[in-house]
């Protein structure tokens, strides 16, 4: 058992400071919301904290364990707000944006950006986990507890759907 | 002669269900030889291939611009450890959740109700004459 299990709060900080930025990223990626996220990235480690004795190591890897997490979080807080349309990522960053050199690059994920609004969080993410975290399909299918023959699916279909709604603009 | 029928093992329904996986290396090395060989007489599918190569590449560009300018608030370990806090066991977890403040006070509401019938046929000692 590591010693984060155990009930020791240095351990679990230690943990929490390690992860907290991934965890952070992946839920805003999927959401679309600052605000979601951090409320996500403070249930995961509630929900980390709560089973801390059930995590085995032997039977898979912290990441998967804390992406696993994550995903559902996200998928339960949509649920929750589903009268709420995605805002996504895209309005939060604007406001951050500095003035950046208008290249056909970031048109490019300008408008990905607005097509990724678009998506489901479950078609979300799996391109997430896919696209920016670099998970395999395997690691994807442990993750969400799905047959891999539904992760290939889905990122397909949801690729798809992007570059349809991205050839709309 | 129709594209479709160019390979007799896949046709381009089927290579298009493949082609995201193709490109992320998901495939099995038979699948592998039966889409090259699709793709090398379908211009068609050689073009989807083209475009959702493009959109892996511009998707990936875009999650990690914007998850550079994400990063969760300094005091989240703070927040976290007053959370805790507020979770440790007591009672009033229970009215938390609507569902039992619901039964909470239904319960309560009772009791005050019987209280007072209790009063008022005399039963409660001491209360009425």
């Amino acid at each position: 058992m590591e010693q984060w299990q155990t009930g020791d709060m240095k351990a679990f900080e230690a943990l929490f400071r390690e992860y907290e930025r991934a965890v952070f990223k992946d839920a805003y990626l999927i959401t679309g919301s600052r605000e979601d996220a951090e409320d996500i990235l403070q249930e995961v480690f509630t929900s980390v904290w709560r089973s801390r004795h059930t995590f085995d190591p032997n039977k898979g890897k912290l990441s998967t364990w804390l992406h696993r997490i994550t995903v559902n979080e996200c998928l339960k807080k949509r649920r929750k707000e589903k009268q709420r349309p995605l805002t996504l990522v895209g309005n939060d960053l604007q406001a951050d944006k500095d003035s950046r050199d208008e290249t056909l690059q970031q048109l490019d994920h300008e408008n990905l950006t607005e097509a990724l609004s678009t998506l489901d969080a479950r078609h979300r993410a799996v391109l997430v986990l896919r696209y920016f975290d670099d998970l395999s399909y395997q690691e994807i299918a442990l993750t969400l507890g799905v047959p891999l023959g539904t992760v290939k699916s889905r990122i397909n279909h949801a690729l798809k759907m992007l570059r349809v709604r991205l050839g709309d603009e | 002669m129709s594209e479709e029928k160019q390979e007799a093992n896949m046709n381009c329904t089927e290579v298009s269900e493949l082609l995201t996986a193709y490109l992320d290396n998901e495939v099995t090395q038979k699948e592998r030889q039966e889409i090259e060989s699709h793709l090398a007489g379908c211009p068609r599918c050689r073009k989807e291939l083209e475009e959702l190569r493009s959109a892996q590449k511009i998707l990936r560009g875009a999650l990690k611009t914007q998850a550079d300018d994400a990063n969760p608030p300094p005091q989240s370990w703070t927040r976290f450890e007053l959370g805790l806090g507020i979770q440790r066991p007591s009672f009033l977890f229970l009215f938390r959740r609507r569902k039992w403040r619901i039964i909470g006070t239904i319960i309560i509401l009772a009791l005050i109700i019987t209280l007072a019938v209790l009063w008022g046929v005399g039963i409660l000692p001491g209360v009425r004459s």
